[in-house]
């Protein structure tokens, strides 16, 4: 039993870095967008990121060096990773079961982060008190808190008329998903593994590839949900939670101006080439079949000459 | 059918219409106004077209008359979302349409950022995702052919009816992107709403008069939109140089296809018959400052209007190019948009992947132009002149999309002594309710509409920019520097007959700078003429 | 036949023209043609028309200039213009907001052209 759990999460983590590296390759590989920014972006410099401004703002703005402030952006990176700004901005009722739930997850990634180096140093032979101390103080919290924020989400979703519409089973099953993984993993801790010594030794375990030691059903009932749940989320669109860093980087503040750029002229190239398969008469209808090629033709003038 | 209780599945029922704004629904203004009843749609337009979301129809959707034809525009709006999702067909966009459809957490945060569905009492079908939910659900099961896609992502039952819907819909939505702003994700419904009509337009051949056939093909023909050809826009503006420097006391003269001028000036052309003030405008204070500059004569070079970005990634990249190559021909430093929001979004920001090399001639907003000039010294201004209350319109297109928030007002505080902001400003103004191609559309009911709906909003934060200054004994004056925007807030003053009770009047930002200009007559802008 | 009237037709587009032409012609009015600004108005004042119909896009001479040239004209101010043109209600707003037109076209006629309305407007002005 405890050598399929092993198994099992082995192939859950090798599912799960595989999965959300083919979401992460697929975006890298997907051919270059049009700007399609949204302000406030938060990197521009000169104090213009906190009206919303641009370096669009200054006359002849391409002569100009282009002031940016990284850490801006890390601040509003900050606001919005750990305090979920946008959700307290914009959709407060939701914010107070949102938060929890997110804040709730990032203590259980931190609880495994320090579980891991806890492992790697009990394995080198170091007690690492203070390790552990925070993996007992991060693990029973984030799952409480998980439970609690997916609790109060599934209640809105079952009783909010207005979510109720765009929920789908998978949102219901997901949310029950982290609830039942996260309560598991509490009477686990409550009633098998109070300090965590046998989630280390598991990890432990599966780093040094000892794979055996741990017969407790409830603790390896736990490990196969947590493995299950993690191995699903980049299926789904908790995807978002590194899908994220591309939507805003690359989408919303990505205003780089194509300034005489080697780099973008040559996708710029590239895109012009593609070809071009819309069915519609004023696209189709002058036997144009690259994008250049449309779009540096206008089908009115031609018209016009032929007449 | 209750408004507030709409599902997505009611999208594909064989209902007469889907849903409706009634005015008790109306989320209220705040000067008690009271609402004019709507037009119906005439019934020769409900014959032939598949008016059957609400009491508008604004795509006009060629209603299909037999089995085959239903059968025809599902198949081929499930052929258009195909190339929606390949990279080449639509390489513009696909990134920003697949995160859209993957990452949404359906949350509906984005759902208070929007006006239109504030402003119709949040009725269910202009919450920001419905139509990107039914969207969704489609691409899921029939394009990308999700496994368990109805237990994953809700059911969606796929007639012909659901996509004259879902067509007629990403009509009811300003594009003005406040919903994506609101994200928390960073997805984007008003994207959804304009590939949706992309998808008409580039696949199906369906897109609003206005736009296409009206819009970008005219321009494409004639020179412009307003279908003025070369001859007639030079003539106007000659005779608009004439009878302006007459009315200011100041001589000028509006320069064309000068070879090697420093700035290509384009104007919205339908600024030139609308509002000749703002033209005048332009070349009074261009001259003043001592700029070298022009405007073109050559197709589209004339008129800055893109429409493409409103529906159709074709007919965009066509005009860009058009516009780029008319500044080449004339061999120009730069193009300077004047004031027209979408002209500024689509040849500064998104023609900026798109141009390829040798056309990429620098392109830049009038607003940073402007106040250079009216900080610089070389105009001598008298600010009381403009001593009534101002308040400042911002166009999506120039502040949200664009980050150009303070130019505009360091003018306004410089040249206007009672300036005041609506509420909110800036990247997080309200859209005018024009946005997307609607201002120029005033067929059947489509104006009531407006009026009713989509600016809804902008007109109760216009009022309450006022509160201190009621009555038709203050003349006040709205600035919304940007064509598509004024058109929707004159129809919203006439609307509301708000020149009469109000002495509520509007215009762009370069009519109050030579207003202010002591070289110029007193009483460039006036409430007299509307 | 010395007391049919007779309206000119100033309009580049040949299809118009004709399309515009056999239209007035049956109703009886004799037809003259101009297929510029230029011609239109020196035919103008050869023929002193009853009525002129004026497009306004049209190569070389703008309507809109044409138009001015029949109104600043002694000879031929007198004479009813009906502008006819695609480019919508604009046009009469511009030509009143400007000081420099000195009077307004006494008819005016969107494209696509409703064939009725032009017949009643043209049988009202003369």
């Amino acid at each position: 039993m405890s050598l399929f759990v092993y198994l099992i999460t082995y192939a859950g983590i090798v599912i799960f870095c595989a999965a959300v590296l083919k979401r992460i390759i697929s975006y890298i590989n997907n051919p270059m967008h049009v700007r399609w920014e949204l302000y406030p972006v938060p990197h521009e410099g000169g104090g213009k990121a906190e009206y919303g401004g641009s370096y669009l703002e200054e006359v002849d703005w391409w002569k100009k060096p282009r002031e940016t402030s990284k850490i801006n952006e890390l601040k509003v990176m900050a606001a919005e990773i750990l305090g979920l700004k946008a959700v307290y901005e914009y959709n407060r009722p939701l914010w107070f079961v949102t938060y929890p739930f997110h804040i709730g997850l990032y203590f259980t990634v931190m609880f495994l982060v320090f579980l891991f180096i806890g492992s790697i140093a009990g394995l080198m032979g170091i007690e690492a008190l203070t390790i552990m101390a925070i993996v007992k103080f991060t693990g029973p919290l984030g799952f409480i808190l998980t439970i609690c924020g997916a609790a109060g989400l599934l209640y809105k979703r079952l009783t909010d008329e207005n979510l109720k519409i765009y929920s789908s089973i998978e949102h219901y099953f997901n949310l029950i998903l982290f609830i039942v993984t996260m309560g598991v993993a509490v009477l686990t801790w409550l009633f098998v593994d109070p300090d965590f010594v046998m989630a280390k030794t598991f990890i432990a375990g599966l780093i040094s590839f000892k794979l055996t030691g741990i017969s407790n059903p409830l603790f390896l009932i736990q490990i196969f949900l947590i493995v299950a749940t993690i191995t699903y989320i980049p299926f789904t669109h908790m995807s978002h939670f590194f899908m994220k860093y591309f939507l805003y980087h690359d989408i919303r503040w990505d205003d780089k101006p194509n300034i005489d750029s080697p780099e973008t002229n040559a996708k710029i190239n590239v895109v012009l080439n593609y070809p071009i398969t819309w069915s519609a008469e004023h696209i189709a209808g002058h036997g144009k079949k690259t994008w250049a090629e449309v779009a540096t033709f206008n089908p009115e003038a031609q018209t016009e000459k032929e007449q | 059918m209750s408004k507030k209780s709409l599902t997505i599945n009611d999208v594909s029922k064989a209902s007469p219409i889907l849903t409706k704004v009634d005015n008790e629904d109306l989320m209220p203004l705040p000067w008690n106004i009271k609402e004019k009843e709507s037009k119906d749609i005439a019934e020769g337009i409900q014959n032939d077209y598949a008016c059957i979301l609400d009491d508008v129809s604004v795509l006009n959707i060629p209603k299909p008359k037999t089995k085959e034809e239903e059968q025809e525009l599902v198949d081929k709006f499930i052929s258009g979302m195909k190339k929606s999702f390949s990279r080449t067909d639509n390489w513009t966009f696909l990134t920003m349409l697949e995160t859209t459809m993957e990452n949404c957490a359906k949350c509906n945060t984005c759902s208070d950022a929007c006006h239109l569905y504030e402003a119709s009492g949040q009725n269910e079908m202009y919450r920001p995702n419905y139509r990107t939910e039914i969207f969704r659900r489609i691409y899921k099961k029939y394009v990308k052919k999700e496994p368990f896609s109805d237990l994953r992502n809700g059911k969606v039952d796929l007639n012909w009816r659901t996509i004259a819907r879902l067509g007629e819909m990403s009509y009811r939505c300003n594009i003005c992107r406040r919903c994506a702003q609101a994200c928390p994700i960073g997805a984007d419904n008003a994207l959804v709403a304009r590939e949706i009509r992309k998808i008409f337009s580039q696949e199906m051949g369906i897109a609003p008069p206005e736009l296409h056939k009206g819009g970008s093909v005219n321009q494409m023909r004639t020179g412009s939109s307003t279908q003025m050809n070369a001859m007639v826009a030079k003539d106007n503006v000659e005779f608009i140089d004439e009878d302006f420097a007459e009315e200011t006391g100041y001589e000028f003269h509006t320069p064309w296809d000068v070879e090697g001028a420093d700035i290509l000036l384009i104007h919205n052309a339908g600024e030139i018959m609308a509002w000749p003030d703002n033209i005048a405008a332009f070349s009074i204070i261009f001259e003043a400052a001592g700029l070298s500059w022009t405007l073109s004569s050559e197709v589209a070079g004339y008129d800055s209007i893109n429409y493409g970005v409103f529906y159709d990634d074709v007919q965009y990249a066509r005009t860009a190019i058009l516009h780029a190559q008319a500044a080449k021909k004339l061999g120009v430093k730069k193009i300077v948009l004047a004031e027209c929001g979408h002209a500024h979004k689509a040849l500064t920001v998104i023609a900026d992947r798109v141009l390829p090399e040798g056309l990429q001639i620098p392109r830049e907003s009038c607003f940073p132009l402007l106040r250079d000039i009216v900080k610089s010294g070389k105009i001598k201004f008298d600010p009381s002149r403009n001593n009534f209350p101002v308040t400042l319109h911002d166009p999506c297109n120039v502040t949200r999309l664009m980050g150009i928030i303070k130019p505009q007002r360091e003018i306004m505080k410089e040249l206007c002594p009672q300036f005041r902001e609506m509420v909110p400003n800036g990247p997080h103004n309200y859209c005018c309710g024009g946005g997307s191609g609607f201002a120029i559309m005033h067929r059947n009911n489509i104006g009531d509409w407006r009026n009713k709906v989509t600016g809804r909003k902008k007109i109760s934060q216009i009022l309450n920019a006022f509160s201190d200054s009621r009555g038709p004994e203050i003349e006040k004056y709205v600035c919304a520097p940007c064509s598509n925007c004024k058109g929707q807030i004159r129809d919203l003053i006439e609307g509301y007959e708000l020149l009469d009770k109000e002495q509520l009047t509007y215009g762009g930002i370069v009519e109050l700078i030579v207003n202010a200009m002591v070289d110029v007559n007193p009483g460039f802008i006036n409430w007299e003429e509307f | 036949m010395n007391d049919k009237k007779r309206v000119l037709v100033v309009e580049d587009e040949v299809d118009v023209r004709t399309y515009i032409s056999t239209l007035f012609q049956d109703q009886g009015y004799g037809i003259l043609t101009a297929e510029n600004g230029k011609e239109g108005f020196e035919l103008a004042i050869k023929e002193k028309p009853d009525l002129i119909t004026l497009d306004i896009a049209m190569p070389s001479q703008s309507g809109m200039r044409t138009f001015r040239m029949f109104k600043d004209s002694e000879e031929l101010k007198s004479i009813p213009v009906i502008i006819i043109t695609g480019m919508g209600e604009d046009v009469s707003s511009f030509i009143k907001r400007l000081k420099g037109f000195s009077s307004q076209p006494e008819g005016f006629m969107g494209k696509p052209i409703d064939e009725e309305k032009l017949i009643k407007m043209v049988s009202d002005l003369i």
